[in-house]
């Protein structure tokens, strides 16, 4: 978190505890005595590898409802074209592409709705479904289960499986919870995963209602799933203006290529539309900033520190300032171009060394 | 002397391997301990639950230790199951052990001397409690626990692109809930940089 700790050194300084008061504890003889009573437990067996990997072998084999799926596709390729000219559906070939590709499950238990899709591509993404308070977060990854399966498998316990379209769903309950669930199943090329959200001050989902969220998924129609998605959601349809309107005023340096921008099939959230849209833009700034330095071109590098001293009046920045912190994090570092290309820090760093992971140059 | 010689194949096997674990424990326990406790004070109501979640914690490690990533990722690991712990732990009746019990006891002497929070470090406090559970805990695992957004994702088992991107959220929420209008209170000057951008 480099280019942000000067909130986080606020939240750390109010700590209950600091890391060194922990240390300085009079404990050893206590601990001792507890490292005794856990090594004296049993240990576990480890599990059998090769359960898995029959698991995953069975999985790899098309299933139901994968084909139920694939029938769905082709019976709805077919009226895509209609569904993109209808006046109030007006989704693009780039939605359709995705929506025709990814699975497309929606909560059928009464009172669910999508609150938040951040991003999606056809490879990977993630909606959250909420229904008074509580929640459940559905992430589709293209590839095998294989790795997630043993992950999920390391840290918690599996339970029964339950069964989607006559699809096996590996259940887990993560150790040491009653009601932290996740499941993982294969879907066509995709692995799903459906796993339970918190909120402050409302009671999780028990284990019968986790089940009856997770065997209530159904598939829908292009026209249904992208209707579901909430109104912050930029679709790919409208990206090409969203973007021209988002770079409208912000000097973009020569060979910027918009165009990129625009052809991107990614379904966002204006947010993350916006941090891309704005984080093209810093990102070739400041690399022409940085190469000028190497090469001696005071030049340059004067018009990339110029270009940033900008940032601030961007009306995107302006927009998603209220929103999070993305922001923040760039001005952060058009301040330290203009400075000593320090950004102030826990552990001081060059813009250089700093801007590509924080921006995701 | 051929036969005990047979024997002794089986203890010369295990038992290196039972060595080699305990020793792994070992070392995991010396070098996380605190890490672990540490999590744990900042956020029980009661030093034995946070001494509980620390001898839970560990007794799943030691369950599971083929499980526990090596070196760099067994932080992150053993504080997402404290998370865990901790968050089961909230929900359900509490019984501490014996042990837990007495760890608690000396944690709460010892804590005496810890100096209360400041004025505003409460103020502080009452905002991060005005987030959503997921929001305070990205921010309090990156500011309390200093983990990266990669570790955090590693424990609360979310992709490390929504963990960047519930940072960014919630480092705004908090914000905007420090600004809220509240009681007059020295900020640091750290602070500063909240809120100040001239868009408001």
């Amino acid at each position: 978190m480099p280019l942000t700790d000067t909130l986080d050194q606020v939240v750390r300084a109010a700590a209950p505890i600091t890391d060194d008061e922990v240390r300085g504890l009079t404990l050893d003889e206590l601990e001792r005595d507890l490292r005794a009573v856990i090594v004296a437990q049993p240990a576990r067996a480890p599990r059998p590898r090769a359960r898995s990997a029959r698991r995953v072998l069975r999985w790899g084999l098309p299933s139901v409802a994968a084909v139920a799926a694939a029938v769905l596709v082709i019976s709805l390729s077919g009226g895509g074209e209609r569904l993109g000219t209808s006046p109030d559906r007006a989704w693009a070939a780039p939605a359709l592409r995705v929506a025709n590709a990814v699975p497309r499950l929606l909560v059928g238990e009464p009172g669910w709705r999508v609150i938040r899709a951040d991003e999606f591509t056809v490879n990977e993404g993630e909606m959250r479904f909420s229904s008074a308070g509580r929640g459940v977060d559905l992430h589709w990854r293209s590839g095998s289960d294989e790795d997630l399966g043993r992950d999920r498998a390391n840290s918690a316990d599996e339970l029964p499986p339950a069964e989607l379209d006559g699809v096996t769903v590996r259940v887990f309950r993560y150790e040491g919870t009653v009601d932290d669930f996740t499941a993982l199943w294969r879907s066509g090329r995709y692995t799903m995963e459906l796993r339970t959200t918190f909120t402050r001050g409302v009671d999780r989902l028990t284990a019968a209602e986790y089940r009856r969220v997770l065997e209530s998924l159904h598939p829908v129609s292009v026209d249904e799933w992208l209707g579901a998605m909430p109104p912050s959601v930029v679709l790919p349809a409208k990206t090409g203006d969203a973007v021209d309107a988002m770079l409208e005023g912000i000097p973009v340096p020569d060979g910027f290529d918009r165009e990129r921008l625009k052809r991107d099939a990614t379904v966002r959230d204006r947010y993350q539309l916006g941090a891309r849209v704005s984080g093209a833009v810093a990102c070739a700034w400041i690399e022409r900033w940085v190469a000028a330095r190497r090469s001696g071109d005071d030049a340059a590098a004067k018009a990339a520190v110029d270009a940033m001293q900008t940032t601030r009046q961007w009306p995107i920045l302006r927009e998603m300032d209220r929103a999070g912190d993305y922001p923040e994090v760039l001005w952060q570092l058009a301040g330290a171009m203009n400075g000593d290309g320090i950004v102030p820090a826990g552990r001081p760093m060059t813009v250089e060394e700093a801007y590509r992971d924080a921006l995701g140059c | 002397v051929r036969g005990d010689a047979t024997l002794q194949v089986v203890p010369d096997i295990t038992q290196p391997m039972e060595e080699e674990r305990t020793r792994r424990f070992d070392r995991l326990f010396g070098e996380h301990r605190r890490a672990v406790l540490g999590y744990a004070l900042r956020r029980a109501d009661d030093p034995a639950d946070a001494a509980d979640v620390l001898a839970e914690t560990f007794l799943i490690a030691w369950r599971r230790l083929d499980d526990v990533p090596f070196e760099e990722g067994a932080r992150a690991w053993l504080l997402g199951v404290a998370r865990r712990v901790l968050a089961n732990q909230r929900r359900g009746a509490r019984r501490h052990s014996e042990l837990a019990e007495r760890i608690g006891r000396e944690l709460a002497t010892q804590l005496a001397q810890v100096p209360e929070p400041s004025e505003t470090d409460m103020l502080v406090l009452g905002a991060l409690a005005t987030l959503s559970e997921d929001d305070r805990e990205v921010l309090l695992l990156a500011g309390w626990e200093g983990l990266s957004p990669s570790e955090i994702a590693a424990a609360m088992g979310l992709r490390a692109v929504t963990v960047r991107s519930r940072l960014h959220r919630a480092r705004r929420r908090l914000r905007a809930a420090l600004d809220a209008p509240g009681p007059v209170v020295d900020a640091p000057a750290t602070l500063d940089l909240a809120a100040k951008e001239p868009c408001r």
